[in-house]
């Protein structure tokens, strides 16, 4: 009897990897110039954004309505930046350049989670144990949503659409925040000193970032005004800093939105702890198929989230350059259907409704949905 | 406290780097300034590519001033070159073979290796007008101050750092006399021949005596040494450079003499030095999690062959690209011969070899 959803026996399993394994040395060994191109452009384009950005913002204390179009475009370049540049970058995905600039150990991103505790959080942590309960981390985010059985209850999961919009809002302190552990520090498994250690680095990352956005940047602004025209002082900094306020805020929302859709659709599967002990390789792709679901869209949705839309084939091979997913996607997609394996897709609209759906389902106590 | 104006303005300008820096944070403002073409890298200028010689190449560069300096260069020493083949940059290590320091010019002499991405890179791609990553000069084969009299001997491309010493030697006024014994494998294939042969005439304290190994291969003995002229109780430094087997009977030769010269040498290809290795033996890759079993070749050939995603650059232990965390077992670092057997040591896995199972933490 397998440890895994019954679709297939060990075999099939054993058998299904190899498949999946030869596509990744494909591409792999067919790594080139085109994709350090590829994300140097991408670079480029969210530092032009960043910059048209920032200057229009300064330009919008006077012109309003630049100020709206340039808090959009602060907001793209965080998003482009998190998620398609530090993102994949962070996964060592062109360590392979030997380019010091995208080498994943040393890239640090404009986020407030430091990016080794990301590593050890993320590329470690979800990407191993990827939808174990109580291994995997991002399941449920260290106990603030229930979004599984194994999850028992408390009465504080009611509230969870609630909570789950304030923790939207401000998604990147959730996520640089979950390294702590506030279930395991709750329920004595980790001690205040313990967590305190933990906690220094990303306290310092959050008050550089706070610094910048909300003191260094507006000083700009502030001394321009304090030159040239001085009854705007006040002006000058509210807007400023309500600017990066609102263009961080446009960034959580999106990657909560991204990532959310990318592990609680109601098609996500998980895993009692346990799963991961003796598991193959093998093994392990078939978790990482179940335990994740893709967006369809076109080469926009690819880009804006950091091709996560392809979330499957990001589990897949976290280490392959992110703008090859999309080609081998219908190869994965032609495996899962040969084996009779579930492959979640569908549109950004429909997913969404799936895990409203799911987070819904999970905030009532068990007997009252069995009931 | 002597503060001049230059000092000042490096003062200046750290501290205004460290400024602007908090305001890019967690970039910096190079960051940004390379993708948009601003950044100041400095770097060599390709001003020819030579390909008259049978499988090699001869560059001239034009270094740039910020990051060489004249002062700290010895002929004999080599550079490390990197250029990017297929969106990898890669980096090995060349001899300088001749310099124009009037012209800023430095020449490398390489040999095309045809299983080799770089060489077949450069000989293939590198055109006069490109623009390559070169690092200052490195290494400690040159010739040791003091010595009056010094025999040089070469197999190959080896004769690349020679070049560069005889032209040195010939172009200064010391009284030092240089030998050098060149086996090359044909007329052909013969690098820097017209230039060293420019030598001969011109000086008397230089020796030339050169060898196509296509007409047979001569053996070293001092019976051999003297028929050519080159009796070895003169010499008070030896430095050798090629092959494995070209170093080792130099050895030999100077032991079986009972020389009391200074012996020097340059090992292009390390892995003529590794020991038969055993199949055994088990090297896991613990951030891959991937096993493999040990064959010949270094951990770092090993790691690529079985498709583990590795660090590395010079390949030859010199840049530290590839160091990584030898969590447990026994290595052997195939350059120095040095043995590393306690746990959690850094090692270099492009020179090292595994002496028994090995836990690497790449």
């Amino acid at each position: 009897m397998s440890k895994y959803p019954d679709y297939l026996n060990d075999e099939q399993i054993e058998a299904m990897g190899a498949e999946i394994q030869a596509i990744r040395d494909e591409v792999m060994s067919d790594l080139g110039e085109r994709d350090v191109r590829y994300m140097k452009r991408v670079i480029f384009v969210q530092q032009v954004f960043e910059i048209l950005g920032r200057l229009g913002i300064f330009a919008g204390i006077l012109y309003p309505v630049i100020w709206v179009f340039a808090v959009i475009s602060l907001g793209l370049s965080k998003i482009l930046e998190n998620m398609e540049v530090g993102h994949n970058i962070m996964h060592s995905q062109f360590d392979w350049t030997n380019d010091p600039k995208l080498k994943g150990k040393d890239y640090e991103w404009d986020n407030v989670c430091p990016a080794s505790s990301w590593r050890q959080t993320h590329n470690y942590m979800h990407h191993t144990y990827t939808n174990i309960e109580g291994l995997d981390k991002d399941l449920g985010y260290d106990g603030m949503f229930r979004v599984c059985d194994e999850q028992e209850w408390k009465p504080e999961f009611r509230y969870q659409m609630l909570i789950g919009v304030f923790i939207m809002l401000s998604f990147q302190n959730a996520v640089a925040l979950h390294e702590l552990g506030v279930d395991d520090i709750r329920d004595g498994k980790r001690t205040h000193k313990e967590a305190w250690h933990i906690f220094k680095p990303i306290g310092w990352k959050m008050f550089r970032q706070i610094m910048k956005e909300f003191v260094l940047i507006p000083a700009i602004a502030v001394g321009g005004a304090f030159l040239f025209a001085p009854e705007l002082m006040w002006q000058a900094y509210w807007m400023t800093a309500l600017g990066a306020l609102l263009a961080n805020i446009i960034r959580n929302v999106w990657a909560f939105l991204v990532i959310f859709c990318g592990h609680f659709t109601e098609g996500a599967h998980t895993f009692p702890q346990g799963t991961e002990i003796n598991e193959t390789k093998a093994g392990w792709y078939y978790r990482q198929m179940l335990g994740s679901c893709n967006i369809e869209g076109g080469a926009l949705m690819n880009v804006m989230t950091g091709n996560l839309s392809h979330q499957i084939e990001h589990h897949l091979f976290p280490d392959m350059p992110a703008n090859r997913y999309k080609e081998v996607a219908p190869k994965i997609q032609a495996i899962a259907k040969k084996y009779g394996v579930p492959y979640d897709t569908g549109t950004f609209g429909n997913q969404l409704k799936s895990v409203y759906r799911r987070l819904k389902h999970y905030s009532k106590p068990p007997e009252e949905v069995a009931a | 406290m002597d503060l001049d104006c230059e000092h000042v303005f490096t003062v200046l300008h750290v501290m205004l780097n460290f400024i602007i820096n908090q305001f890019t944070y967690p970039k910096t403002i190079a960051d940004y300034l390379k993708y948009f073409g601003l950044e100041k890298q400095p770097k060599a200028k390709v001003l020819s590519v030579d390909r008259s010689v049978e499988n090699s190449l001869s560059i001239a560069l034009e270094v740039d001033d910020k990051n060489w300096d004249w002062k700290l260069y010895h002929p004999g020493q080599y550079v490390m070159l990197t250029v990017p083949v297929e969106g990898r940059f890669q980096t090995r290590c060349f001899s300088i073979s001749e310099v124009n320091q009037a012209n800023n010019e430095i020449k490398l002499g390489i040999r095309i290796n045809q299983k080799g991405t770089v060489t077949r890179y450069l000989s293939e791609r590198l055109k006069a007008g490109d623009q390559v990553e070169v690092s200052s000069a490195m290494g400690e084969f040159h010739v040791p101050t003091g010595a009056k009299s010094v025999l040089l001997v070469a197999g190959g491309s080896g004769v690349t750092p020679m070049s560069a010493i005889v032209q040195a030697e010939m172009e200064s006024a010391s009284d030092r006399h240089i030998d050098l014994l060149y086996f090359s494998p044909s007329a052909k294939a013969t690098m820097q021949g017209a230039f060293l042969d420019q030598y001969t005439d011109q000086s008397d304290r230089f020796g030339y005596h050169l060898v196509y190994t296509s007409d047979g291969r001569p053996e070293m003995t001092a019976e051999y040494m003297n028929s050519i002229g080159f009796e070895l109780s003169q010499y008070d430094a030896i430095m050798v450079c090629g092959p494995s087997a070209l170093k080792r009977s130099v050895y030999e030769l100077a032991e079986a003499a009972d020389l009391n010269a200074d012996l020097l040498s340059e090992n292009f290809s390390i892995l003529d030095d590794a020991e038969e290795a055993n199949t055994d033996l088990t090297i896991t890759f613990m951030q891959n999690n991937t096993q493999v079993q040990n064959g010949p070749g270094t951990l770092l050939e090993l790691g690529e062959n079985a498709g583990v995603s590795l660090q590395s650059g010079c390949r030859s232990g010199i840049c530290h690209m590839c160091s990584c965390q030898k969590v447990s077992g026994t290595v052997k670092n195939l350059l120095t011969g040095e043995i590393s057997d306690l746990p959690n040591e850094t090692i270099q896995i492009c020179v090292s070899q595994a002496l028994t199972d090995v836990e690497l933490n790449q």
